[in-house]
């Protein structure tokens, strides 16, 4: 059974195809990368999946499971995560709050009332686990606005990986880093555990590579190409897609 | 008078009552839409125009030159207010703004009862509309008709405005997307400026004209803001169209509430709203440009 | 005090975690002299500065934490003062079973409007609050057989305690002053419990809670029950301090006085709220006695607290010390 499929999925914003019959499956622990031009719609299609906006046709499954009309928090709850393009943290609280609010949620810490947040020991344990898994362990006590921009990166994983999803929605995970910075993400993100199902959106090719067995191309919201970064690679529309908006020829190794 | 030419000249009443409550919803819409900010001296300015009205109507001896002055006279002071309160502001959280906003209306409030005390002040018609027509039987204060017809050109106007202009697309544009409009090299604040002050204008001269239907006393301010409040979440906020459609039913609703059932007529509105809310939150009208 | 759980992090000083804690009891100890050494004047002044701490509370909770900006808040607080003021009238003025009705009802009245008003967020929230409030208010001047309408109610009869105690001004201060040192504790328990956590966290990133699995609407809702609930019990405190109870009391000025006294105080903390109540009042009386334009200046205090000191006397106070403490 593939850990996510779609369905011939479409949505239309107005008249505008955002993202138009795109049909896939992914088996559990592939990673895979979605990559095309700008506003080839690969945000929209994560915020589709993840239940932010509705498909208009289509189905979406997680687990086999018929997840089409789902609110972003069941979708967590089915053991779905994503992190965001743009930073999405708690930017007064400290990073380790940041983080154990999601640990919270996975071990069901919600309606309590009485008792101390800092009295629950396994949300403490379970929360430096995730902190030691992102690196930021040393940083847990400062405030995530605090942060230099890598680290708030590091920690938008660190949200989202704290849920235990099955399958990681991670948009441009490395958007904006040092070089330095991205190879750490990179060994950070090949240390996910086997079995969880990765699906990446990001213009930067060598985290493609080294990364992902598997691409996938959108352009103007339609699947273009799918499959081995060698067949991508040699796929005509793929070039006509990139060089045809004016996109710079390396983005795809060219 | 027959039963249903009271029921005709209620309606036109509260047609110009709704049209009165367009004026200033648009305005605070119009505010809204473009600096995500509610207006909460709004109701104020209304009052602002009223008052200056009533004084300004003796002194002048000229209902039209009145008229023109009370609107520049509050455009001017909206203008201040914008630069001294709100500019600073806008790097901040948009509820700071409408907090500030809503300490201004406290201070007109308590500065219009200091000046003018709390009873009703009351300013003529214009000589010229101070005559009662008959269509059909049915006798109608000419000056109700002359706020209606200036409510559906304003939102004429205001239509063409937004739809067909350069200005407006850079508005909607400003509305949708901040960052753009100011990237493509337009000054963002001048705009700002420019839609605050409109919308205070507006809410200025919606309080001239209205203060020879209505009167014009301190706690009106709060009446109106609530008033209108409520026609843009009926409405959809943002939403001219809304808004437009809105008023109308809160203005009919009002002055037929009162005339048939006097003592609920307020609870009516309020029943209006939550009825609407339940079955669309986000208003009739779903916002526009968003 | 120090727990298992903290060890692991950078412990805190005991000082600066329960410095609130710490406060509110030094104070509570404070008022509790005031019936010994002050006149009946004094009495009077902090019973109603106490009854308003606990109405500012309440709201500050709400615009603190999950960030709930309400503008209606009056509405808890006066079906709260007219539930109590008419069962004292018309039934017994038993004091636990005045708060409880009062409690009651305006837990109820907390969990239709939020029902109502949480469908909403941001400036849509407030404005709807707004409203919704002042149905509640039109309501309270309309429905003359229960309420007395625009008159009031009038001659609600001294508390009591099941025959043992019939409150005077000095009994009835303490009284107002236990129920504040335990409205504090119950929502400082509340904020730093694992729910406390998550409205904290919808307050400052709701798509992110919503991305990690929780749906904010049933969080806020408690929340807004919560603090509707404790409301409606200063307002049936207000409405035994005085005797009387009018539509004023959850007139919409009413909730933006809260409001105005939680910037002032300072929201996101919960000692700031009181303070902004004891601020805001002992400010509007002063003027009162010497100007009529005692709302002008608390709106120009108002305005400099917005522009100036944002986080109101709790945030002077909090940059004072670590200033002091470098």
């Amino acid at each position: 059974m593939s850990a996510l499929a779609l369905e011939g999925v479409s949505k239309y914003f107005g008249a505008l195809p955002a993202t138009q019959d795109v049909s896939f499956s992914v088996e559990v622990g592939e990673r895979i990368a979605l990559v095309g031009p700008n506003g080839a719609g690969k945000t929209t299609l994560f915020n589709l999946i993840s239940g932010e906006i509705m498909p208009d046709k289509g189905v979406i499954r997680l687990g086999g499971q018929d997840v089409t009309q789902y609110s972003p928090d069941r979708m967590s709850e089915s053991g779905l995560g994503r992190t965001f393009q743009k930073n999405s943290l708690f930017m007064e609280s400290t990073v380790y709050e940041n983080v154990r609010l999601a640990v919270q949620r996975r071990l069901g810490i919600r309606l309590k009332v009485f008792k101390s947040v800092d009295r629950y020991p396994e949300l403490r344990r379970e929360t430096e686990e995730v902190l030691n898994r992102v690196h930021l362990t040393s940083r847990s006590e400062m405030k995530a606005k605090n942060l230099s921009y890598g680290e708030q990166r590091q920690l938008e994983l660190g949200i989202a990986l704290a849920t235990s999803p099955k399958v990681l929605l991670l948009d441009e995970p490395t958007a904006g880093m040092s070089a330095k910075e991205t190879g750490e993400m990179v060994t950070m993100l090949k240390a996910l555990p086997e079995d969880l199902t990765l699906l990446i959106v990001e213009h930067d090719m060598d985290v493609v590579m080294a990364l992902a067995r598997r691409i996938i191309v959108l352009n103007f919201g339609e699947v273009i190409a799918d499959g081995d970064p060698e067949e991508v690679r040699r796929n005509k529309e793929v070039l006509a897609a990139y060089l045809g908006v004016g996109a710079d020829e390396e983005a795809l190794g060219a | 008078m027959s039963e249903i030419q009271t029921l005709a000249t209620h309606m036109l009443n509260g047609l110009a009552y709704g049209f009165l409550l367009f004026i200033l919803a648009a305005g605070l819409s119009l505010i809204f839409g473009m600096m995500d900010v509610i207006n909460l001296s709004h109701g104020s300015f209304y009052l602002v125009g009223g008052f200056l009205g009533v004084g300004l109507v003796d002194d002048l001896g000229n209902w039209w030159l009145a008229l023109a002055v009370s609107v520049g006279i509050v455009a001017v002071l909206g203008l201040i207010a914008e630069i001294s309160l709100l500019r600073p502001m806008y790097n901040r959280d948009h509820l700071d703004q409408i907090l500030l906003t809503f300490g201004l209306a406290l201070i007109i409030e308590d500065a219009s009862e200091w000046l003018f005390g709390t009873t009703i002040q009351s300013m003529s018609y214009p000589r010229l509309f101070s005559e009662t027509v008959e269509v059909f039987g049915v006798v109608i204060p000419s000056y109700r008709l002359i706020v209606i017809f200036v409510g559906l050109l304003l939102a004429g106007a205001l239509y063409l405005l937004l739809e067909r202009t350069r200005i407006g697309s850079i508005i909607r544009a400003g509305v949708s997307d901040r960052e753009m409009v100011s990237a493509l090299g337009f000054n963002i604040t001048a705009i700002f400026g420019g839609v605050f002050v409109c919308g205070l204008a507006l809410a200025g001269f919606a309080g001239f004209i209205g203060t020879p239907i209505l009167g014009v006393y301190s706690g009106l301010d709060f009446e109106i803001l609530i008033l209108t409040l409520i026609v843009v979440v009926v409405g959809g906020l943002g939403s001219l169209t809304g808004a437009l459609w809105a008023s109308l039913l809160i203005g009919l609703t009002q002055i037929l509430g009162q005339a048939y059932f006097p003592s609920f007529a307020s609870l009516i509105i309020y029943l209006v709203m939550a009825v609407v809310l339940l079955v669309r939150p986000q208003g009739l009208f779903q916002r526009r440009y968003a | 005090m120090a727990t298992q759980a903290e060890s692991g992090r950078k412990t805190q000083s005991f000082v600066s975690v329960h410095a609130g804690t710490i406060a509110v009891l030094a104070g509570a100890l404070l008022l509790a002299i005031v019936p010994l050494v002050g006149s009946r004047y004094y009495v009077s002044v902090f019973t109603q500065i106490l009854i308003l701490s606990i109405f500012a509370l309440s709201l500050g909770f709400l615009m603190g934490f999950p960030k709930l900006i309400s503008l209606g808040h009056a509405a808890f607080f006066g079906v709260g003062a007219y539930a109590a003021g008419i069962f004292a009238t018309r039934v017994d003025p038993n004091v636990v079973l005045t708060l409880g009705v009062a409690l009651a009802l305006s837990l109820l009245l907390a969990l239709v409007i939020g029902v109502l008003s949480l469908r909403s967020t941001g400036i849509y929230f407030l404005m709807i609050t707004l409203a919704l409030a002042q149905l509640v208010y039109v309501a309270s001047q309309q429905w003359e057989s229960l309420t007395g309408g625009t008159n009031g109610l009038v001659g609600i009869p001294r508390p009591e305690l099941f025959g043992l105690l019939r409150f005077d001004r000095t009994t009835f201060f303490y009284l107002v002053l236990l129920l504040a040192v335990l409205s504090y504790l119950l929502f400082r328990t509340l904020v730093r419990s694992p729910f406390g956590r998550i409205l904290i966290g919808i307050g400052s990133n709701e798509q992110r809670m919503r991305a990690i699995g929780y749906s904010p609407r049933s969080y806020k809702l408690t929340a807004f029950v919560v603090a509707g609930a404790v409301a409606g019990l200063s307002g049936a405190l207000w409405a035994h301090f005085n005797g009387i109870v009018t539509p004023e009391d959850l007139h919409w000025s009413h909730s933006a006085e809260a409001l105005i006294m939680v910037i002032a105080g300072g929201a996101g903390t919960l000692i700031g709220p009181m303070l902004g109540a004891a601020l805001i009042w002992l400010l509007e009386s002063a003027l009162q006695s010497y100007t009529d334009r005692s709302t002008m200046i608390t709106g120009i205090v108002f305005i400099l607290f917005v522009f100036f000191a944002r986080n109101g006397i709790a945030g002077i106070a909090q940059s004072a010390w670590e200033r002091v403490r470098r």
